[in-house]
């Protein structure tokens, strides 16, 4: 799911930024998109749930009896369902708000036709992840000294930049490749928090980049964060 | 027990005490004359002690009440721990040391930190010194701190992020070329560095930070990498054959660091030949990622210009994004484009458009269709059957064991058949 970001008024605020004095202002409106690549939600079962029976009489689970959980995959839409005996259930993996609800409400009604006398309650949004790019790059030491109050930056650990903002409730990861990466409560929140950090980090943008779509037909991505965290992973390579 | 100081038979002062089978005695040692004899009675080491401080108290009552003052072991020795690390790293000023220990009693009574994992306590002098050697703009980098301590990176952090939030301390990283000749100095190379080569190596460091290379990296294997550069560009002939592995294997932490040392190095060489192509009398049809070393001298005493004329060449439009991408110096994992494809986005498992969510409590037929039950929940055969293979299974491993203690007696004596035909001359 694709959330179109900025508003109308910071697109302005960009053009006139982006003229040179003396060159007729630009008059071309900037538009990022927002691609929601996780949503995390739990809801209860109001009801024991025996992780045995479940295991024998469901056909896409695994049950890890030393985690004490069985997890379901799901189809329509592609998510994965966590199920505690105690009857909470965390379903991840959706690609939107819908599709997450859609997803509980699935596996709870596989569960209902397993036997168990479940009843949909408490669902919640737990966790939404979104990721943008901006069309610049990013000079990330520059910005972590100009925002050392929100911003923290270590390479040694992590090659982004962690900012954190409490006004929408959101923690970003920006990257020198102009990625950046949103954990929120909701989707309206991670909107908020883009609009929020554009001005600021297009203060210190590098060299214009011209990107193509992220995900194709064929699935194909474009810079994906986990390259960026080659250094944060110990590679094994022969000699 | 009075003591006498002059002897009453010979009138000598040499009077000792002699702790005879636990009874003290006065004697004269000029001539052995037993002056006084201690006593159970006299003795005021066996005094009668009030009942309060014979009975033990247990520990916890002592610690919640503050009884006599209790200090716990962990900030006794945390406090201990302090000063020894100080030690190691060899902070002679004591001004930082108890600038050190003042902050460490601040941290210690922190609640966060108040129920965390000993794991935990035991990082936080570390921390603690760190945070105060930083304050002083000592070139120490955390992964000294990893190393020193012997901890995970991730436990050290954790207690470090907590300290600096919940004391309001902002600590900057250090920039890389103060932290140079540290980190030489830690590897411990077998060759010495030349003040020449050395100022060639931070050379190459600032402008790895000028061209994206250190943006978000581990500082450590960009420093060993510009080692190596600058090192077989001294004698090209001798060393062009010497391989990264091998030149790491002075190191003393070489292994962890190898495959960042060789994709630095590589970054490295793909800049060199990007700048190497604005020199107008270097012919770059002969150079490749081998020989690019020769040019060095050449690329660091012009850096300025060829960078300069690098970031002015992509100022001009080019159709070609794959063109435009190889000229401009953009962070390296834009150029290492992989695409990544991902299960959720084929045709196939797109979710229902048309059917609405619903937001009632009660599931009913519209979330699950009752003809994909089939895929979910086994029909009553299939859970006959792998109720059946579960059993078989079971006895199957009830069999095995004998069966496997017959192979692996077999396999032993044609192992021992092997060694004698090896140990006949």
């Amino acid at each position: 799911m694709a959330v179109a970001a900025a508003s109308p008024d910071i697109c302005q605020d960009l053009g006139n930024k982006n003229s040179v004095p003396g060159e007729p202002a630009a008059q071309e409106q900037t538009s990022l998109d927002i691609d929601i690549a996780n949503v995390v939600c739990s809801f209860r079962a109001r009801c024991h749930l025996n992780l045995r029976m479940i295991a024998l009489n469901g056909a896409n689970v695994i049950y890890k009896r030393e985690l004490g959980k069985v997890t379901m995959k799901l189809r329509r839409p592609y998510c994965t369902a966590n199920i505690w005996s105690s009857g909470k259930i965390v379903c991840t993996g959706a690609r939107s708000e819908d599709d997450a609800k859609k997803g509980a409400r699935r596996c709870a009604r596989t569960l209902q036709n397993m036997g168990f006398q479940v009843h949909f309650s408490e669902f919640k949004v737990v966790n939404v992840l979104g990721i943008c790019a901006m069309p610049f790059t990013i000079k990330i030491t520059l910005f972590s000294k100009h925002h050392k109050e929100n911003a923290s930056y270590e390479p040694e650990l992590h090659p982004g930049v962690t900012y954190k903002i409490r006004d929408p409730k959101a923690v970003m990861k920006i990257f020198s490749t102009g990625s950046i990466t949103c954990t929120a409560p909701c989707v309206a929140n991670i909107q908020r928090a883009i609009e929020h950090i554009y001005p600021l980090v297009h203060e210190f943008r590098g060299d214009e980049v011209v990107r193509g779509p992220r995900r194709g037909a064929a699935g194909e991505g474009d810079i994906d964060d986990s390259e960026e965290e080659e250094d944060s992973e110990d590679d094994e390579e022969d000699d | 027990m009075s003591s006498a100081s002059v002897c009453t038979q010979c009138g000598s002062n040499n009077i000792q005490l002699d702790p005879h089978f636990c009874l003290e005695q006065q004697i004269c040692t000029d001539c052995g004359f037993v002056l006084e004899e201690g006593s159970f009675q006299n003795d005021p080491t066996r005094a009668f002690q009030s009942q309060q401080s014979q009975i033990a108290l247990p520990l916890k009552y002592r610690q919640h009440n503050n009884f006599r003052e209790h200090v716990s072991k962990a900030r006794r020795d945390g406090a201990l721990r302090v000063e020894e690390i100080s030690a190691m790293l060899r902070v002679t000023s004591d001004v930082m040391v108890e600038e050190a220990k003042t902050l460490f009693t601040q941290a210690f009574n922190l609640k966060v930190l108040n129920k965390a994992k000993r794991e935990k306590k035991r990082v936080l002098p570390g921390c603690v010194v760190y945070i105060v050697c930083r304050q002083h703009n000592w070139p120490i980098l955390l992964s000294d701190m990893w190393d020193l301590l012997q901890c995970r990176d991730s436990v050290f952090y954790s207690v470090y992020k907590v300290i600096l939030a919940e004391l309001n301390i902002t600590i900057t990283v250090p920039e890389i070329e103060t932290v140079v000749p540290s980190v030489i100095q830690k590897c411990g190379f077998t060759f010495d560095l030349s003040d020449e080569q050395m100022k060639a190596v931070t050379q190459i460091v600032c402008l790895a930070k000028n061209t994206w290379i250190t943006c978000g990296r581990r500082y450590d294997p960009i420093i060993i990498a510009a080692v190596f550069l600058v090192w077989k560009a001294e004698d090209y002939a001798k060393r062009k054959k010497t391989s990264i592995p091998k030149f790491c294997r002075q190191i003393k932490f070489g292994a962890q660091v190898l495959p960042m040392v060789r994709s630095r190095v590589q970054e490295f060489e793909g800049l060199f030949l990007k700048l190497v192509s604005e020199i107008p009398w270097v012919e770059t049809g002969q150079i490749d990622k081998k020989n690019i070393v020769c040019y060095l001298s050449d690329i660091l005493r012009y850096e300025k210009t060829l960078l300069a004329g690098k970031y002015g060449d992509s100022d001009l439009e080019s159709d070609d994004e794959e063109g435009e991408l190889q000229e401009k110096i953009l962070p390296p994992s834009m150029t290492n484009r992989k695409p990544k494809s991902d299960v959720r986005d084929t045709d196939s498992m797109t979710s229902d458009i048309s059917v609405a969510v619903s937001y009632s409590t009660e599931l009913d037929e519209n979330d699950i269709p009752d003809s994909e039950l089939h895929k979910y929940i086994r029909s009553t055969k299939e859970v006959m059957m792998v109720e059946d293979a579960q059993k078989s299974a079971q006895e199957y491993e009830e069999e095995n064991p004998l069966k496997r203690k017959d192979s692996s007696s077999s396999h032993k004596t044609r192992k021992r058949k092997i060694s004698d035909v090896e140990n006949t001359p």
